[in-house]
């Protein structure tokens, strides 16, 4: 006991060691002092709690939160703030702050501490919620993952509205009412329960496409052991509440990374994973949601953008399946739902995505087209500058326009386009606030 | 490859008794009470608090939204558990309300308990007589888990 004792208290020594050398810069100074006092908090409690074990059960469960500790200081020792988006991050963590929140004894409402982080290729994308269990922590750490590959490639991180919702799910105050909405609107018809999907999946009516992908899945797998032996319906639940939260925080923009991220990973659209309901079907009730909602609403035919808006959604409709065994929730199913995320997320401001007038869109498009930053900045005809604050959503938005409309422009340069347009917007608000 | 393997036990239980025993002991301390490490205990609690007050104790991982997955593993993915990880900790915090707040609704007592806790953060003390309905909740709490 003593020997092993002695030698986690001197890891601990080392611990603290390595977190002063460590956290020094490449942060924004207030996030380096954040992480330095949490991390510092932990080495303390966990140090004392080894220093009074009773016995070796007690000094094996504690090293299993030093080795946790010691990886969370060099994951944070790596900032990789020059491998994302910052001005992207800047705006995610403005929704993230508001909405995933905890009661603490800090007081009500308390955000996360949020960490940033790119890595890996496009699979990567994540919103990792520190677990809420017993630990040695005192704030919970939200890890936002973004793929390194994609680091200007913002009108695609619009994505990251999906993992929100995980990480809004596991928070103790909104999990009840995210679970009742999976209870009351999603639990129907084709969702009515595990055997209700299995049956629907297995369904003589599906398409061959389909039934071929069942053929290649191990033999083992059938109707009847679908759920749970080979898929969670539960974690199927919930993805599709999350992909609901994503079109209710990023509007259109999130209907268009779904489709084209989604596709690129499973370019036939056939089939699904263990936690993934199939993607066809994930398209197509993003694609119903976004017109119950409204997003899809066109301007006058007079209008300029027009052409441009109708190029847009007729081209997210190219990723629609038209065979009705896609299509697994009903208009009234879906309009509750989302219905019930917009109760939730209007509560928690910036949150909720907000349609933007034709006029914003008129003035952010043609910028774009024009290679400039669609930002809310201009010259009126007196020649005064104009200075308007623009939702970043709706630079993404313009964006995804854009990307669709004639001439064709490369899509690297409308990202880095729109990402300037963020930053420079965060420069235009920070002016107005002055 | 790892110099050593062993399989992965649920401390929580072990954990949050811990953490209440160590509250009911600032109770009486109230400079380690106000200390910057007894903050993990305090706060540890108060989460605790929070799942039960909004019935919020899964935690089940998700992978994602791109991640690949297959059906390749040769075990089922959802594996038999005896219990989930929390049944100890739920079971003892309602023992303890039956025990120390007998008519009181779950979020009157949840309210009062996290009161309870933020005085013992920020004073070093819990103003009477909460302090002695915070100090019989977490003794019965850490007793019966």
């Amino acid at each position: 006991m003593a020997v092993a004792q002695e030698f986690l208290l001197q890891e601990c020594k080392n611990l603290r060691d390595l977190l002063n050398k460590t956290l020094r810069y490449k942060y924004e100074s207030a996030d380096s002092r954040i992480f330095y006092g949490e991390c510092s908090a932990r080495l303390a409690s966990l140090e004392k709690a080894i220093g009074n074990a009773a016995d070796l059960a007690a000094l094996g469960q504690e090293v299993i939160y030093l080795n946790e500790l010691a990886n969370l200081i060099c994951r944070l020792e790596r900032s990789s703030i020059s491998e994302h988006s910052w001005p992207f991050v800047h705006e995610l963590k403005r929704i993230a702050s508001a909405i995933c929140t905890e009661d603490t004894l800090a007081g009500a409402n308390t955000p996360n501490q949020i960490y940033v982080l790119a890595d890996g290729g496009l699979d990567t994308y994540r919103i990792h919620p520190e677990s809420r269990r017993p630990a040695y922590t005192q704030k919970r750490l939200l890890t936002i993952v973004f793929p390194k590959s994609l680091k200007h490639f913002v009108l695609l991180h619009s994505i990251l509205g999906h993992e929100l919702g995980h990480a809004i799910w596991r928070c103790s105050k909104h999990k009840r009412e995210m679970r009742d909405q999976v209870e009351k609107h999603i639990k129907e018809g084709v969702f009515a329960s595990p055997d209700a999907t299995a049956t629907h999946i297995y369904s003589s009516v599906a398409p061959l496409n389909e039934k071929g992908f069942l053929k290649a899945c191990p033999a083992s797998m059938k109707q009847g052991n679908l759920f749970p032996n080979y898929a969670n319906w539960e974690a199927w639940c919930e993805e599709i509440l999350c992909d609901l939260v994503g079109l209710v925080i990023f509007g259109p923009s999130f209907v268009a990374s779904e489709c084209e991220l989604l596709t690129s990973m499973n370019p036939s659209m056939t089939g699904f994973g263990p936690g993934h309901p199939p993607t066809a079907w994930r398209l197509n009730y993003l694609l119903d949601g976004a017109k119950i909602l409204g997003y899809d609403a066109r301007p006058p035919d007079a209008h300029p953008l027009r052409a441009d808006i109708d190029t847009f959604w007729a081209h997210l409709e190219t990723f629609r399946s038209t065979d009705p065994w896609y299509s697994v929730f009903t208009g009234n199913q879906l309009q509750r739902a989302l219905s019930g995320m917009k109760t939730l997320l209007s509560r928690y401001p910036p949150t909720e995505y907000l349609v933007p007038t034709f006029d914003r869109l008129q003035h952010l498009v043609p910028m774009l087209k024009r290679q400039i930053p669609p930002v809310g900045f201009g010259i009126a005809n007196d020649g005064s500058r104009t200075r308007e604050n623009v939702d970043f959503r709706h630079i993404l938005f313009s964006g995804w326009i854009t990307k669709t409309s004639q001439p064709a422009m490369p899509v690297d340069i409308i990202n880095k386009l729109c990402e300037q347009a963020i930053m420079q917007q965060i420069a235009i608000n920070i002016a107005e606030s002055a | 490859m790892s110099i050593t393997s062993r399989y992965e036990v649920d401390h929580s239980s072990s954990l949050a008794k811990r953490f209440a025993g160590l509250a009911t002991s600032y109770m009486d301390d109230p400079g380690a009470a106000k200390n910057p490490d007894a903050q993990v205990p305090l706060e540890n609690l108060f989460r605790i608090l929070e799942m039960y007050r909004y019935d919020a104790f899964e935690d089940e991982e998700r992978s994602g939204v791109l991640a690949l997955e297959g059906f390749d593993s040769p075990l089922p993915i959802v594996h038999t558990e005896q219990s989930p990880w929390h049944t100890p900790i739920l079971n003892a915090l309602e023992k303890a309300r039956r025990v120390v707040f007998p008519a009181e609704t779950k979020d009157e007592v949840v309210q009062r308990l996290e009161e309870g806790l933020r005085q013992l953060s920020r004073n070093g003390r819990i103003a009477d007589p909460l302090a002695a309905h915070v100090r019989g909740f977490f003794t019965s709490f850490a007793t019966s888990i």
